[in-house]
């Protein structure tokens, strides 16, 4: 598997592996995330993209080491290289971890609602953020917090110091929680759909701060999302994920202006754009992600693709596809992530010649899915 | 604040009453009165004739239906006095007073060790939770909070004052001293320690399973929410998470519960008492029951029904101070 | 099957069966009661004087059922002067009369004479009725076995946990929904008289209701059981009720034109069925517990009558006997045991939030 070549001044801030995180549950072992290669450039934000499911979230939750048992990190390198040093942090020992997490690398949840202790006031939920990896007093701890919640442009900050969490709208806990990843000045922040639960003007506030912040800040940001719109305007690269991989990455602008994974491909054909005629109905991918425990063979996405390459027998469809020789067919194997443009890795057999797409009723006739 | 009290006061007093006065018809509509349970009990060929009998019945009040009685009762209640018992001929405050203080000796001690016992054991299980010593902890748990009080009361009797009689294992089986009153002080703490070895031990054991199950599964419940991840991406440890995060949130329903011992706490089991022969309120409870003894069925009622009502208040009180989304109506 | 088909649910129930099924504890307990189901059915045809099924001057009979219902005793038996007594009977007043006798010939309401079963002894009494081989778990001071007993009071205690739970729940959810749907006013008035109810201490209650009743049997009590048990079953019942009343669903069938007894009946209570199904299992445990309790304390129905605490009271003034305590002491606590655990099994089936992730 072909790696995008490091940097040749310094070392990602964080490369992800081959990481592969499994859930054993009593109905199998579920891959969610199924040798996943990611890296993050220091100041630079990546999106993550995806639909549900598809394992970006358990991507986020293993970097930090909290994804929940019965899960597990079973195989993979998590680098993370700062102050000098490279840790690997799928093997770091437990206390180790601790200090990274919120010390290092901050996160950021989905549900505002949720996420704040409901017994302990925001003032002290922000400052043992920091009194948990900083050794001061608790009125510097408390100063702190003050000045977070002055960053993240909360009003009256001096006010909600000391109110409940259920005293704030969901707008304003979640620029609590973005006080909170902060107030150890990581270097690294994680946001986990961060704006999901949130209303479109809240959200455009919240993107607008995070941006903002990474200016002001110089803080790397992975972006957990499924809205393809909010990663087109805050992003600076951008990854697609399906059923535990990663099958495209590439800067943002590269990714929207040429697609090169089929599924990608579906994902931008599918958005309703200003231009369209009004007649006819919107373009989907046909079918569904697959369930972990039916994952296809080769490419997982080649029941539902409008380009598979497959031998004429298992084509279905009685139309034999010709394949030419020495090409693989995309039940085969799997492809592996490979550079077709500088900075753009695709994970297909035939993303260079992709050739024309399949009709929605060909794909379906392909018989891989009702 | 102010307005709320006086409303759960009034609110209070009402269900007072109407407790005060089912109790109160109930106990005179059973068969029987003190007089003929006492007569009862006497030797028969001892009569008593028709007019001391309707003279005793007007000085117990016993002529009058009771409604009225109960007035009556109401009447002396608002002046301070809860009336004289009719089996033991004292008045029934004293009767209680002299009770109290053996009751809550059992009550207090087993609900202190309860709780001593029940936090450690309940975050124990929670963060071992799943493991083979957890697991067979919360079996062992199991069982005994499904252990009848009275069996293992009767267990305990025959093992320790039967089979163990004569051995420096062994326990008393009835009473709360057998040393007379003369006695040096340190020789009788110890006589009715002693003694209350077997009845704290029964009282406890459930109590103990309950609460500590009570504990783990509520802190399991509160480790499962959203803002334990939060605290996790922190950087907060496993104890720090358990202890500060999650037991506060357990604090919530743990609450309640102890307002709602109140009642036990003083009230003392009927069961144990009997079993144990324990000179307590409970045992006060079942033998004015028996015998009728209208003043001490009503004034022991009232006390009761006092404890229940302030054990809730104290309760939703509680529940206020423990979790900041609450206030008082 | 393709990668991308949905899986059909076999619905709410099947899933929590499914859910049951998966702890070998509660399957046990499952087990253990069924099994007491079958030893209270066929009581008296596992232990009891009377022949399970006899052929005597060329009819059949039963006369075991007689120890259900002394009403279902044959009359024939009566007018034949058998005064109870089967074995000799039957061989001297119809030689060709044939018999079923139960598992184990004792009566569980009075010791068994000499030679009443040819060629066996009285039952010993006192101290000499210790477990042995004719009398496994001894006799009591009567010399009544404790077996034939304990075997007849399983009935007993099944039955308690059964009718008075039945009508706790009863009495429960009815004032719960009627609270808990229609709300204002109503809901005062049975909230404050639950919350009396709760107020009384319960002993109280249950012994004076007891003096009270004329002829305490044994229904009696599980109805006096019944009737003091439900607050707790309406306090949860209400709360769902409140809980569902906002529930879109009743809104629907609110608007399709049901009325509130149809909407209670048939839309909310099938939701709100499973977490109080909960309580009132535990409720199951607690009516035996306390009917053994008041047998215990000598409030139980009168002597003849065979219960699991009645054992218990006969072990208070035996103290050296000490099979009248662990036998039945023993049956009490596997009994309530099982219901423990067969509510708690239940409560983790039924509800969502407590799926619990093992390896």
């Amino acid at each position: 598997m072909i790696e995008r070549p490091p940097h040749p001044r310094h070392a990602p801030l964080l490369a992800i592996k081959n990481l592969v995180t499994a859930f054993h549950t009593p109905a199998g072992r579920i891959p969610a995330v199924d040798g996943v290669s990611l890296s993050i450039e220091r100041g630079r934000t990546l999106g993550i993209v995806g639909e549900s499911g598809c394992g970006k979230s358990v991507t986020a939750m293993s970097v930090l080491r909290l994804v929940a048992s019965p899960g597990r990190i079973e195989a993979g390198e998590i680098l993370f290289s700062s102050g000098g040093t490279t840790l690997d942090l799928a093997t770091l020992p437990e206390p180790a971890m601790r200090s990274v997490r919120g010390g290092r690398i901050g996160m950021i949840f989905q549900e505002p609602m949720t996420s704040l202790n409901p017994v302990f006031t925001v003032g002290d939920q922000i400052a043992e953020a920091v009194l948990l990896h900083r050794r001061v007093s608790r009125e510097a701890a408390r100063a702190r917090a003050l000045e977070m919640l002055q960053l993240v442009r909360l009003a009256d900050p001096r006010q909600r110091l000391d109110e409940y969490p259920h005293q704030l709208s969901g707008g304003m806990r979640q620029r609590v929680m973005i006080a909170m990843a902060l107030a150890c000045d990581p270097e690294l922040v994680i946001a986990d759909e961060p704006t999901t639960a949130l209303d479109v003007t809240i959200q455009a506030q919240i993107l607008e701060l995070l941006s903002e912040l990474r200016a002001r800040l110089g803080t790397a940001i992975v972006l957990i999302t499924h809205d393809l719109g909010v990663v087109a305007e805050t992003c600076d690269d951008v990854a697609v994920m399906y059923a535990g991989r990663v099958v495209e990455q590439a800067p943002a602008a590269e990714l929207f202006a040429r697609p090169r994974h089929p599924y990608t491909i579906g994902l931008l054909a599918a958005r309703p754009s200003p231009g369209m005629k009004h007649s006819g109905p919107l373009r989907t991918i046909p079918g569904m992600v697959p369930l972990p425990q039916h994952f296809p063979a080769g490419c997982r996405f080649h029941p539902r693709c409008a380009y598979a390459r497959l031998p004429g027998a298992e084509s279905g469809s009685g139309r034999a596809v010709p394949l030419p020789a020495g090409e693989l067919p995309c039940n085969a194997a799997v492809p592996p992530l490979h550079e077709v443009a500088p900075g753009h890795l695709v994970r297909c057999f035939h993303a260079e010649s992709l050739g024309p797409p399949r009709s929605a009723q060909e794909i379906a006739a392909g018989g891989l899915f009702p | 604040m102010a307005t709320y009290l006086l409303r759960r006061l009034l609110l209070g007093l009402t269900t007072l009453v109407v407790i005060t006065g089912f109790v109160y018809g109930l106990a005179r509509n059973m068969p029987g009165t003190p007089l003929t349970v006492q007569l009862g009990e006497t030797d028969p060929s001892r009569k008593i004739n028709p007019e001391d009998q309707e003279r005793l019945r007007k000085i117990y009040g016993l002529d009058k239906s009771w409604p009225v009685g109960y007035a009556q009762w109401l009447g002396n209640l608002l002046q301070g006095d809860l009336g004289r018992s009719i089996s033991r001929k004292q008045p029934v405050t004293q009767l209680i007073a002299e009770r109290i203080g053996p009751s809550f000796l059992i009550s207090g001690t087993s609900l202190l060790l309860t709780w001593l016992i029940s936090v450690p054991l309940g975050l124990y299980a929670s963060a071992r939770s799943g493991r083979f010593d957890e697991r067979a902890s919360s079996l062992l748990l199991y069982v005994l909070y499904s252990f009848p009080t009275f069996v293992a009361a009767l267990f305990l009797q025959i093992i320790f004052a039967v089979w163990l009689r004569g051995t420096p294992w062994e326990l008393p089986l009835f009473g709360m001293s057998d040393l007379p009153a003369d006695a040096p002080w340190l020789a009788r703490v110890g006589d009715v320690a002693r003694h209350a070895i077997l009845p704290v031990t029964c009282q406890t054991y459930v109590s103990l399973a309950y609460d500590s199950r009570f504990i783990k599964a509520n802190l399991e419940e509160a480790v499962r929410q959203d803002y334990i991840r939060t605290a996790r991406a922190k950087g907060a440890g496993p104890w720090r998470v358990l202890v500060h995060h999650a037991f506060r949130n357990t604090l919530i329903p743990l609450v309640t519960l102890l307002g709602l011992s109140l009642p036990a706490l003083i009230g003392g089991s009927v069961i144990i008492e009997q079993i144990f022969t324990w000179p307590g309120m409970g045992r006060l409870f079942f033998e004015s029951i028996r015998e009728r003894d209208y003043p001490t069925i009503m004034g022991l009622t009232l006390m009761f029904s006092v404890l229940t009502l302030l054990g809730q208040l104290l309760a939703d009180m509680l529940y206020c101070v423990v979790d900041p989304r609450v206030s008082l109506d | 099957m393709t990668p991308t088909q949905p899986t059909r649910s076999g619905g709410f129930w099947a899933e929590a069966w499914r859910r049951y099924r998966r702890r070998p504890l509660a399957l046990a307990a499952l087990v253990f009661v069924g099994w007491l189901a079958v030893v209270a059915l066929c009581a008296p045809a596992i232990a009891g004087t009377k022949p399970v099924l006899c052929r005597y001057k060329g009819h059949l009979y039963a006369p075991c059922l007689a120890f259900f219902d002394r009403r279902l005793e044959p009359a024939v038996f009566a007018r034949d002067r058998f005064r109870g007594t089967y074995p000799q009977n039957l061989k001297e007043k119809d030689p060709d009369s044939w018999a079923i006798w139960p598992l184990f010939f004792q009566d569980p309401y009075r010791a068994v004479r000499e030679n009443e079963w040819p060629g066996r002894p009285a039952n010993p009494a006192r101290d000499e009725g210790h477990p042995s081989a004719s009398h496994p778990f001894g006799t009591d001071q009567y010399g009544v076995d404790v077996l034939a007993k304990m075997v007849h009071g399983t009935t007993v205690a099944l039955l308690v946990g059964f009718v008075s739970m039945g009508l706790a729940g009863t009495i429960g959810i009815v004032i719960g929904a009627l609270g808990g749907y229609c709300g204002g006013w109503v809901d005062m008035v049975t909230s404050r008289f639950t919350e009396i109810v709760m107020c009384i201490p319960t002993l109280v209650l249950i012994l004076a209701l007891t003096a009270i009743i004329e002829k305490p049997s044994i229904w009696k009590t599980m109805a006096i059981i019944g009737a003091t048990g439900w607050t707790g079953i309406a306090r949860l019942t209400r709360g769902e009720f409140l809980r569902l009343r906002q529930s879109e669903f009743v809104m629907a069938a609110r608007a399709a034109g049901a009325g509130p007894v149809r909407i209670m009946l048939r839309h909310i209570l099938p939701n709100a069925l499973a977490p109080i199904l909960v309580p009132i299992t535990f409720g199951i445990a607690s009516a035996i517990l306390t009917e053994s309790a008041l047998s215990f304390l000598g409030f139980g129905p009168p002597p003849p009558s065979a219960s699991w605490g009645s054992l218990l009271n006969d072990a208070r003034s035996n103290y050296s006997m000490w099979w009248l305590v662990v036998f039945p002491g023993l049956a009490i606590f596997l009994t309530v045991l099982s219901y423990n655990l067969i509510g708690e099994g239940l409560q983790e089936a039924t509800d969502p939030r407590l799926r619990e992730a093992r390896k």
